[in-house]
């Protein structure tokens, strides 16, 4: 059994015992995806919605983005003889970590979270693979616990405790 | 220019900075709790964005994170962190109580560590503005209270946006008597730094960047 942690804009693979992990999801999403089958599952940690609308041209890691990350994961389950119909998400993440009172000047640009969970799900619904746990939005940061065996995910906040999804 | 290639000569330079932002910082707190505050030489790190959470503080640890952006000349970024152990102690010494009396952090406590994120970074920026000549002004600060790595995340989303490093300058704040310590992080975008960068070139007379 192998703990496999999940850093920024990076994603992992896991089968049977091994739990993918990652820390501190504040605008940021998880995205966990699983073959109920083999029982191997992915993670990634996105960032961003769209790597499109970057102005710095030299991005190159497809973790990073909604869009990019989805294609990646999904490249290598099928090199595991895996096809995307076989597979199930969960999302996590995208919190609105800051509160501000009465501004529209930071407000405007924190909208982050909320961007990269509509954008995280639009590219699901296009490659048809349902979302069948969720936990999104709200002001919380998260860690997640990504169990290949079971499917389960446990979301950890820092003040409100944790739940399974 | 690209972060990732900024030589020995900026480094000594934004750390330079640094030093005068954080120096009338620190006088600024210490006349406002009327304690002695001391700040560290500032780190300049340089970091790809993603390594960021690993190489920066506790990752787990719950704080309190004061965020303030920066516009004008030098578009930046500004967080604030103290751990949650020492918030009470903190807002009571920013609310002139008697450490310790404070029990739970009601709304007027939270509306001090913002208070203090603002007279933190207003006293730093202004310092840094004066030497470089260039506007930095504050927004109104925002506050969240949850893992550093969490508080972090969110910057450093927006950050990567139009970045791949991540320039930092962090300082501690550090009250000798209670023992409380926070990080104060300037981050400036990739565009701030080509202005603050060419301000430097100008008054030291360096021509060639090298």
């Amino acid at each position: 059994m192998d703990r496999i942690k999940v850093g920024m804009a990076d994603w992992k693979l896991a089968r049977s015992q091994d739990i993918l992990v990652t820390f501190g999801l504040g605008s940021c999403v998880g995205l966990g995806l699983r073959d109920e089958k083999t029982k191997t599952a992915a993670m990634a940690h996105i960032m961003l919605p769209d790597s499109k609308q970057l102005r710095f041209r030299q991005d190159t890691n497809p973790a990073k983005f909604a869009d990019t990350a989805l294609r990646l994961m999904l490249e290598n389950f099928a090199r595991l003889g895996i096809a995307k119909q076989q597979l199930q998400a969960k999302i996590v993440g995208g919190a609105n970590m800051f509160i501000i009172a009465g501004t529209i000047a930071v407000e405007g640009n924190l909208k982050v979270g909320q961007r990269n969970v509509m954008a995280v799900k639009e590219q699901l619904e296009q490659t048809g693979i349902p979302v069948v746990g969720e936990d999104t939005g709200g002001n919380a940061g998260r860690s997640v616990e990504f169990f290949a065996e079971s499917g389960i995910m446990r979301v950890r906040t820092a003040l409100a405790g944790e739940r399974d999804i | 220019m690209d972060s990732s290639r900024l030589n020995e000569f900026y480094r000594d330079a934004f750390q330079e900075l640094g030093n005068i932002g954080s120096g009338n910082a620190a006088t600024a707190l210490s006349q406002l709790v009327g304690r002695t505050i001391n700040m560290s030489v500032p780190e300049v790190m340089i970091i790809p964005i993603e390594r960021v959470p690993e190489i920066v503080g506790d990752m787990e640890e719950t704080v309190a994170g004061i965020y303030l952006e920066v516009y004008g000349d030098v578009p930046s970024k500004i967080l604030v962190t103290f751990p949650y152990k020492d918030l009470l102690s903190l807002t009571d010494l920013m609310l002139n109580q008697p450490v310790g009396t404070g029990s739970t952090l009601d709304e007027l406590k939270l509306s001090a560590l913002k208070e203090l994120g603002t007279i933190l970074s207003g006293a730093y920026l202004n310092a840094m503005s004066k030497f470089l000549d260039l506007r930095m002004i504050p927004s109104v600060p925002a506050l969240a209270i949850d893992s550093f790595t969490a508080v972090l995340d969110t910057i450093l989303a927006e950050l990567s946006q139009e970045n791949r490093y991540a320039l930092m300058l962090r300082t501690e704040i550090i009250e000798t008597e209670t023992k409380i310590s926070g990080s104060f992080f300037l981050i400036p975008e990739e565009n701030a730094l080509e202005t603050m960068t060419a301000v430097i070139q100008k008054t030291s007379g360096v021509v060639d960047i090298g």
